[in-house]
């Protein structure tokens, strides 16, 4: 039953939150879509931390992705070359992500400077991404070779729920740190409306098509 | 020929006394909020100095401005691709140490203190954090201190000055120092508007004020690293980007912007610039010697017929082009070639120009006597306090000869007026020096009622705004929604 919420009825909730929310806040209060950046207030170990967390999550966010979007792909990697190379690249991406993280969450809590422009959540979100982040390294070492038994589980599961009808079968018997990790990911979609990381809407493509000027008339012409 | 007109400025430097009274009615308007503290859009810097963020000249270590690379403008600062990565570190932002950490003082301390045999003291705090803070440096923290070593030698501009040029500067029993008023320059090519990577940056297309789109701004700090004169700030507050606004809602009701209208001296001058807008690109191209005539190419005369009749056909108003024809920085800028732009060689092409101080450059202390009636006449500016080289670093690219030509008439201007108050002098010996500083009578009485008895009307010949032809009026307000005008109607809260 419990699964049942976490893995199916949680998935549903999150999305929803995170579609109607995001649009809510962005035609309501669209000031409030920042990145937040606190890099003018410590200048230092913001290099350490936001650097490496971002390229590590970039790195997995798009291994995730890829094997969501082409499952079969993996078909058949087991015990060649291809999965070790994926599974090395993952783990020191996940490792970097989660090394900075920590360096982020602990100039937070301890300069000054951040912490007067820290709120409630964006220790809820730090705390979160951590654990998510933890349950995935853990995933790795404690499970190994993902990349050959995800495309399997996780992959059909997320389209289960893409095609509307929930087969959390597929990855219920999964240990309890994988599923956990589902969850959390859940959660952290749910998170994205009320915290700051709706700036990751805010990734600037259009920059690389437009011109350097941009003008804006106040007449008609 | 694409001509757009632009809401321009003169800076008079030869009347700037140094009274900071423009930053404090900005500061009193525009940023005096949380997160907005440390931010002077305007502020008045003592050069030599090191400035305000410090040491914002140098480019080796801000990245600010242009390059020429491969035939092509780039920014410093970021390549196309390569700002991806300053979206989660920019190695080019300055932090706030290099401004200031701005304090207040705890008063209630003055007020609580148990009686004693000493004096309360209200301690300074930080208005960040609270926390009691030592002040290290302020705002203003260098100002009249030209001669001290500690700020004047870092300054960046000394480049290739020789020994003895740096010795005539800062003989600290007679410091030669000048005022340097900033505000943004409303850049006609500028380095913010093409880093912003969500392009929320803008230039208006009447009058060229280069704003901020609050409800657009990301907060990515691309602009900050960008702009070679550290015009924009970050609020870290609100996490977003901010900066001069002209007082466009002053402008917009026909007043001067506060720095301009509260000015003491009277050094401000604003008007209207026609110029040709598709050749901004090209003409920021060329080498750096020849960047302010190249600037001065783009700008059009509006007395020119084919001139009025193009920028009719561009859209540009009869009145606008008739503020154009009255401007005093059409003068200053192309009539007299008085006022320069400062630091050219970043290639924005600002559109705030300067008339290079005089009188701190005159002025020789020999024998324990002041003098600065130089016999040899011309001669006597290589010779100068404030020498042309370090002039020229900031005014031209390092091209002697156009601030030469600025000051020599300058010189004229008031050799001239002596001649026509006092007595004493001799009209052909004027006249030689007239001519030899390309200027003639009446240009030099113009110069001189331009420079010393203008009034409000003739120093600030705005166009008007217009707004019966704006979009609002004409538009269903449904169908424009958020297009112009006020963008933001909600209050500036910080996101979660």
């Amino acid at each position: 039953m419990f699964d049942l919420f976490l893995l199916a009825g949680l998935p549903y909730l999150a999305v929803f939150t995170l579609v109607a929310g995001s649009l809510w806040r962005f035609f309501t209060r669209k000031f409030t879509y920042s990145a937040l950046s606190s890099q003018f207030l410590e200048n230092n170990a913001v290099f350490w931390g936001s650097l490496p967390w971002h390229l590590g999550l970039g790195i997995v966010l798009a291994g995730h992705t890829f094997a969501f979007l082409f499952p079969q792909v993996f078909i058949g990697i087991t015990g060649s070359i291809w999965m070790y190379l994926l599974e090395v690249t993952g783990l020191v991406a996940s490792v970097t992500a989660f090394a900075g993280l920590s360096v982020l969450l602990v100039r937070r809590l301890l300069t000054s400077r951040i912490a007067a422009v820290t709120t409630f959540m964006d220790v809820v979100i730090l705390l979160f991404l951590i654990f998510q982040v933890a349950l995935g390294i853990l995933t790795a070492v404690l499970y190994p070779w993902g990349s050959a038994w995800a495309p399997g589980t996780f992959s059909p599961y997320l389209w289960s729920l893409v095609s509307f009808s929930p087969n959390i079968g597929l990855v219920g018997n999964l240990p309890v740190v994988v599923k956990l990790h589902l969850a959390g990911a859940w959660v952290l979609l749910l998170l994205v409306p009320f915290s700051r990381l709706v700036h990751a809407f805010s990734l600037p493509f259009r920059y690389f098509f437009r011109r350097p000027q941009i003008v804006v008339w106040n007449k008609r012409y | 020929m694409t001509i757009r007109s632009h809401v321009s400025m003169v800076f008079h430097l030869d009347k700037c006394i140094g009274c900071h009274t423009c930053s404090v009615a900005c500061k009193n308007i525009w940023t005096d909020r949380d997160g907005a503290d440390y931010m002077w859009w305007n502020n008045v810097e003592t050069k030599p100095g090191t400035g305000f963020p410090v040491q914002w000249e140098n480019q080796e270590k801000y990245k600010g401005g242009w390059k020429v690379d491969g035939g092509k403008l780039k920014l410093r600062s970021q390549s196309k691709s390569g700002h991806w990565f300053n979206l989660f570190y920019n190695p080019n932002q300055p932090g706030l140490d290099e401004y200031y950490e701005p304090w207040t003082y705890r008063y209630q301390d003055l007020f609580d203190a148990p009686a004693g045999t000493d004096q309360p003291t209200a301690i300074p705090v930080s208005k960040i954090t609270g926390e009691p803070v030592e002040i290290k440096s302020g705002p203003n923290w260098d100002d009249d201190l030209s001669g001290s070593p500690v700020y004047a030698m870092n300054d960046p501009n000394f480049g290739e000055l020789t020994v003895q040029e740096k010795e005539q500067l800062l003989e600290v029993e007679n410091i030669a120092m000048m005022y340097l008023p900033r505000i943004c320059n409303h850049c006609t090519n500028p380095a913010c508007v093409a880093a912003c990577p969500s392009g929320a940056i803008y230039k208006r297309g009447e009058d060229g004020i280069v704003l901020i789109n609050q409800d657009k701004c990301r907060g990515w700090r691309a602009c900050v690293a960008a702009c070679p004169y550290k015009k924009i700030y970050y609020n870290w507050k609100t996490g977003k980007s901010e900066k001069c606004i002209l007082c466009y809602p002053r402008l917009e009701t026909g007043q001067a912007p506060a720095c301009f209208h509260s000015c003491v001296g009277r050094i401000r001058y604003m008007g209207v610039i026609l110029y040709d807008a598709d050749r901004i690109e090209a003409s920021m191209k060329v080498p750096d010697q020849d960047l302010v005539e190249s600037q001065r190419s783009l700008i059009l005369n509006p007395h020119d017929p084919e001139v009025i009749s193009e920028a009719l056909k561009s859209g540009i108003s009869p009145e606008t082009i008739e503020a154009a024809q009255n401007s005093p920085v059409y003068k200053y800028v192309m009539e007299w070639k008085l006022a320069l732009p400062l630091h050219i060689e970043y290639r924005t092409a600002p559109m705030l120009f300067y008339v290079p101080p005089m009188l701190p450059v005159m002025g020789r202390v020999e024998n324990g006597k002041y003098n600065h009636t130089v016999d040899e006449f011309f001669t006597g500016i290589e010779r100068a306090r404030m020498t042309m080289e370090y002039l020229s670093n900031l005014f031209s690219a390092g091209n002697r000869e156009i601030l030469t030509y600025a000051i020599r008439k300058m010189l004229a201007v008031r050799y001239y007026r002596r001649f026509r108050e006092a007595a004493g002098f001799d009209l052909d010996r004027v006249k030689e020096i007239l001519a030899a500083a390309d200027c003639t009578e009446d240009q030099a009485n113009a110069i001189y009622e331009m420079t010393s008895l203008p009034t409000v009307e003739e120093r600030f010949v705005m166009p008007p705004v217009q707004r019966e032809m704006a979009i609002q009026p004409v538009l269903d307000p449904e169908v424009c929604k958020g297009c112009t005008g006020f963008g933001s109607v909600a209050s500036p809260e910080r996101g979660l």
